[in-house]
């Protein structure tokens, strides 16, 4: 059984945020997540691994939004599975911003 | 347009990890750089993404959460960064080693060898925050043969303001574009 040491989230605020959405996804997909629910995650292989993928909003104190960002939420951060998706993400994400 | 003129007018692409220990303000800087204004955050619990435009140069801004368990993450998370920006807390005297152990740390590690680093001495506006020599001298920075030839430059800011966060950010453009 895996242990849960602690959660991690990733906010992510590029200027290509669908495009985006879509390749985390598709890196979700490949570590061996499957949607079990619209934006919800269970892990294929290793049943105490979950995440959460949603568009999340920044907001200022008053409550007004800033700006629209990606938000994964993984069950563990620690899980050498979750290790695969830090890689994939710190190598595609400083990549070309086109839509 | 045609293909070579857009081709020509493509930004430079840079990616920047800002780390430090936690509270020591780098969401509110990376905030601050990106709406102009200071917003209340909540300690980071992973990684923010911002993507910054400045002059001809697109910045892939990863502001590491600093918390000491989430800091084995970093070296996974920095892969690529072409430059540090290390956040201190002037104000923090008790836990300035750490910080220093911290950014050595990083410092050694071969895969930046020569990524140009920006301390940024946060919350100056602290009554008793460390001076930059202060600051210089704590972290042993002025230790030439341990630099090499890494370029660095230390800039004093109160992020909740904005003071100073924009200048610390056009001395990373203007390193980036020389690369």
């Amino acid at each position: 059984m895996v242990e849960i040491s602690r959660p991690m989230i990733l906010r992510i605020g590029t200027p290509t945020l669908e495009k985006d959405m879509k390749r985390i996804k598709k890196l979700l997909i490949s570590a061996g997540y499957q949607e079990v629910e619209v934006g919800k995650y269970a892990h294929g292989s290793e049943p105490m691994l979950s995440a959460i993928l949603t568009m999340g909003e920044l907001t200022d104190d008053t409550g007004e939004v800033l700006k629209e960002v990606i938000e994964l939420i993984l069950s563990d951060a620690d899980s050498h599975v979750n290790q695969t998706i830090y890689n994939a993400l710190a190598t595609v994400f400083p990549l070309e911003y086109d839509k | 347009m045609s293909f070579l003129a857009r081709l020509f007018r493509q930004k430079k692409q840079f990616k920047i990890a800002i780390i430090g220990l936690d509270s020591a303000g780098k969401t509110t800087m990376l905030n601050f750089l990106r709406f102009e204004k200071s917003i209340e955050t909540m300690p980071t619990i992973g990684v923010n993404v911002e993507v910054l435009q400045r002059k001809n140069v697109n910045l892939s801004i990863f502001d590491l959460g600093g918390q000491k368990h989430f800091r084995n993450l970093w070296g996974t998370l920095m892969k690529g960064a072409s430059a540090i920006i290390f956040v201190i807390d002037s104000s923090d005297r008790l836990r300035i080693e750490e910080a220093k152990a911290e950014l050595w740390n990083v410092l050694l590690d071969p895969q930046y060898p020569d990524a140009p680093l920006l301390i940024v001495a946060n919350k100056q506006d602290i009554p008793g925050a460390m001076t930059i020599e202060e600051i210089i001298l704590a972290n042993n920075l002025n230790n030439l043969e341990k630099m090499g030839s890494r370029s660095w430059h230390i800039q004093p800011t109160v992020a909740t303001t904005g003071q100073g966060v924009e200048e610390a950010i056009h001395w990373i453009v203007i390193e980036l574009d020389k690369l």
